[in-house]
């Protein structure tokens, strides 16, 4: 056996909860699974926040979840940037919840890795050496796209989530 | 401190719960399974989720091994 573990989003005012999510599409719009053609994000404007959680429902025999890691692949479109809370030092501790919001984010203002990190970079228990040792949820990933006047359409990046598990 | 109310809503099902453990107890009517269960992610991921969970395991017993 070995744990299981998924993807949760978390949208609007109520942070209403989507769990197992199956895209991180950015778009104009604070919605999971949104479809990033019918919410575009114009040049010059960002993209609303995302604010999700790696969430361990079972540890299926396992002894801990640690070491978690994000980052994205493929680049983006020109003029455009990926910002998020998650850091491999100076990490900033667990955040509040608050409403994801377009303008542009003052949680999210780290660069997203284009590679997989050296080192953890999204804390648990507001640690980036932290573990789940039972089922829980790593702190809030908050990510966003920013683009200038002069961005150019399309990208289509794979957003990556991992972690370690030891028996 | 009052708890706050939150929607839960299973992504693969899109049943809504009132509570995270009402949610993880239930049997989601896409996959047949819990999302506690392993075969839960496996269903939604074409069984994907237990190579990566393989090779998560792997990760953290090869640390386990420098320390």
């Amino acid at each position: 056996m070995a744990a299981t573990v998924q993807i949760n989003e978390f949208n609007t005012v109520g942070e209403t909860k989507t769990a197992s999510i199956t895209n991180s599409n950015m778009g104009s719009t604070d919605a999971v699974n949104l479809n990033a053609v019918t919410y575009p994000i114009a040049a010059d404007d960002n993209s609303y926040e995302k604010w999700q959680k790696i969430e361990v429902t079972a540890m299926g025999g396992s002894s801990k979840i640690d070491n978690l890691k994000t980052w994205r692949t493929t680049a983006l479109a020109a003029e455009a940037t990926h910002l998020t809370n998650a850091r491999i030092a100076d990490y900033g501790g667990a955040e509040e919840f608050a409403t994801p919001i377009a303008t542009a984010s003052t949680i999210a203002d780290q660069t997203m890795p284009s590679s997989e990190p050296a080192s953890a970079n999204l804390g648990i228990g507001g640690a980036l050496a932290g573990a789940l040792t039972d089922a829980g949820s790593s702190d809030y990933l908050v990510h966003q796209i920013q683009t200038t006047a002069s961005a150019v359409a399309g990208a289509s990046c794979t957003m990556n989530y991992q972690y370690d598990e030891t028996a | 401190m009052v708890a706050k109310k939150q929607i839960v809503i299973c992504g693969a099902c899109g049943k809504e719960f009132k509570s995270n453990d009402d949610y993880l107890d239930h049997v989601c009517e896409k996959t047949g399974y819990t999302p506690r269960d392993i075969e839960h992610q496996d269903a939604l991921t074409g069984g994907r989720f237990s190579k990566i969970s393989a090779a998560a395991l792997a990760r953290g017993e090869a640390r386990k091994a420098k320390e």
